[in-house]
């Protein structure tokens, strides 16, 4: 059953991020289950999202549709602990919001990183361990042998040592991609993957989603592009407003799109 | 090889251009996160924020070091609580808060019968430094080297992508404060060496200088160890050859080793 929730489970409030928190994923419960759910911005009254309700089984990829402004990130960012719940109940497989970070990959939208800030490819892609080895712990042969299987699989190991200021937009979301992806998440939550990304990434993206379903992974991805991309996608979700105004099998996306 | 010696046969010097390096070293350290993260604005206001509490201290007779101390690192706490207000813009409430204190500091100096008392506290006194001085300064240097050490993956993280940490559970608004409070303790260090006015540029000039020449942050902060120390030995060698301020000698060395890293960043076509 659904209880109310915290933004961070009780234990580890203060210092939530490392091994400490691995909890076991409760079975049978969905990857994703919001009942009325509603959000407002941090420091305003506006609200971002309104009685939400949705539920997402282990193992579907599910598209989140909708003009700007439609609340497709801030439902990401709830699910993601990083915006405050002001009504409703939340679990992700069974737990709630922050008892286990490993399991829950978020992926930010290009525009809300310093893409300035001296880190290489490799390293950036690495951070997606840190939730792993905690406070303290440094990157062991596992970790490395992740991160180089992965950027063999997104096509980068060419640019494993280029500084990320200098990749192009389609590449930056790759390495995005590649750090959400060495987290070894059961939910991966996706802003915008496709957002200004050439033709040679946005195959490798759709590879990847293609690839995460067959291994039972979930995927919600929030996306302006589902026309060249619908395949990959078992359910459409369409936003508007901050509310869920349309919910259909992705076969039938077409049809439900002119809700918009 | 002379007069590369003869400095060094006082004492005064000897502790001046050990405390001086020592310095460098935290600063350069530090002062690669104040300009990664474009916080030189706050490095700034630190340093001047602290001016009340050594004028408090001064007045009545604790030491100065202390109440420099508390005064920066509740300014420290103060910065990182007014950035979470959305209510006005950071680097105003930064700019009135600093402004006011420095103000205050003035004000209190202004009741003492001679502003001498404070000069050291605004310009600088290397050559006074003390063994105590000295090994207070050694103490805090290592405290913040091991914590930058010991977090170097948290704190790189939450600089390029604080969203992401925080999604992995990383408090990244607590980081920030640590990162504040060891500026704020670097700050203190460093008022020492160059005062109250000049503690701005170093931190900000040796690490700008090294980000110029490379883009590992590693290697960054090696950089501009090396150059922050290059400049207290030429720094102290001219203050004493041609008996100028030893602060402000120190600095335009600094700012000598900017211009160099310019140059060389020109040549490379960068």
């Amino acid at each position: 059953m659904l209880r109310q929730l915290s933004l961070h489970s009780a234990h580890n409030t203060w210092f939530p991020y490392g091994r400490r928190s691995y909890t076991a994923a409760v079975a049978g419960e969905p990857a994703i289950a919001l009942h009325e759910v509603g959000a407002i911005y941090s420091g305003t009254p506006t609200v971002a999202i309104e009685a939400i309700t949705l539920e997402i089984a282990v193992g579907t990829n599910v598209a989140l549709i909708g003009p700007n402004g439609a609340g497709k990130s801030s439902l990401l960012k709830v699910i993601a602990g990083l915006l405050g719940v002001r009504q409703g109940m939340i679990r992700i497989f069974g737990l709630p919001i922050g008892a286990c970070h490993h399991r829950v990959a978020y992926l930010s939208q290009r525009g809300q990183i310093d893409w300035r800030f001296p880190v290489t490819v490799y390293d950036m892609v690495m951070a997606g361990r840190y939730v792993h080895l905690g406070w303290l712990r440094r990157p062991g042969r596992d970790d490395h042998a992740a991160v180089a299987q992965v950027l063999e699989r997104l096509d980068l190991q060419p640019l494993a040592q280029r500084q990320i200021g200098e990749l192009s937009g389609g590449q930056q979301q790759r390495v995005l991609l590649a750090r959400a992806l060495v987290q070894g998440a059961d939910l991966l939550m996706l802003d915008e993957p496709f957002n200004a990304v050439d033709a040679t990434s946005r195959d490798v993206i759709v590879g990847v989603l293609a690839d995460l379903r067959q291994s039972g992974k979930t995927a919600l991805v929030a996306t302006h592009e589902l026309q060249q991309v619908a395949d990959v996608f078992d359910r459409v979700v369409a936003m508007r407003d901050g509310r869920i105004v349309a919910d259909t099998p992705a076969a039938f996306y077409q049809e439900d799109v002119r809700v918009l | 090889m002379h007069w590369l010696l003869e400095p060094l046969s006082f004492a005064f010097m000897r502790s001046g251009l050990l405390a001086a390096m020592l310095v460098g070293i935290a600063c350069a350290a530090i002062g690669v996160y104040v300009v990664m993260r474009r916080m030189a604005f706050i490095g700034d206001a630190l340093s001047h924020t602290i001016l009340p509490g050594v004028v408090i201290a001064y007045l009545n007779q604790w030491n100065l070091f202390v109440g420099a101390l508390i005064a920066g690192v509740l300014t420290a706490i103060g910065i990182s609580w007014v950035s979470r207000r959305d209510a006005i813009r950071e680097d105003t409430a930064i700019g009135v808060l600093f402004t006011a204190m420095f103000a205050a500091g003035i004000l209190l100096m202004s009741s003492v019968r001679s502003f001498r008392d404070f000069s050291h506290i605004l310009f600088g006194n290397i050559l006074g430094v003390t063994s105590e001085d000295l090994a207070l300064i050694a103490l805090i240097g290592a405290l913040i080297l091991i914590t930058l050490f010991l977090f170097h993956k948290e704190l790189g993280l939450t600089s390029y992508d604080a969203i992401y940490a925080q999604s992995i559970g990383i408090h990244s608004d607590r980081l920030r404060t640590l990162l504040l409070i060891l500026l704020a303790l670097t700050v203190v260090t460093s008022i020492q060496v160059v005062g109250v006015v000049l503690t701005s540029a170093l931190l900000v000039t040796p690490a700008a200088a090294a980000s110029l020449v490379t883009q590992r942050l590693s290697r960054m902060m090696l950089v501009a160890g090396a150059i922050a120390v290059s400049s207290s030995v030429v720094g102290l060698y001219a203050s004493y050859y041609a008996a100028v301020s030893s602060g402000a000698a120190i600095v335009l060395a600094c700012t000598f080793f900017f211009g160099v890293a310019w140059v060389v960043r020109t040549i490379r076509g960068g």
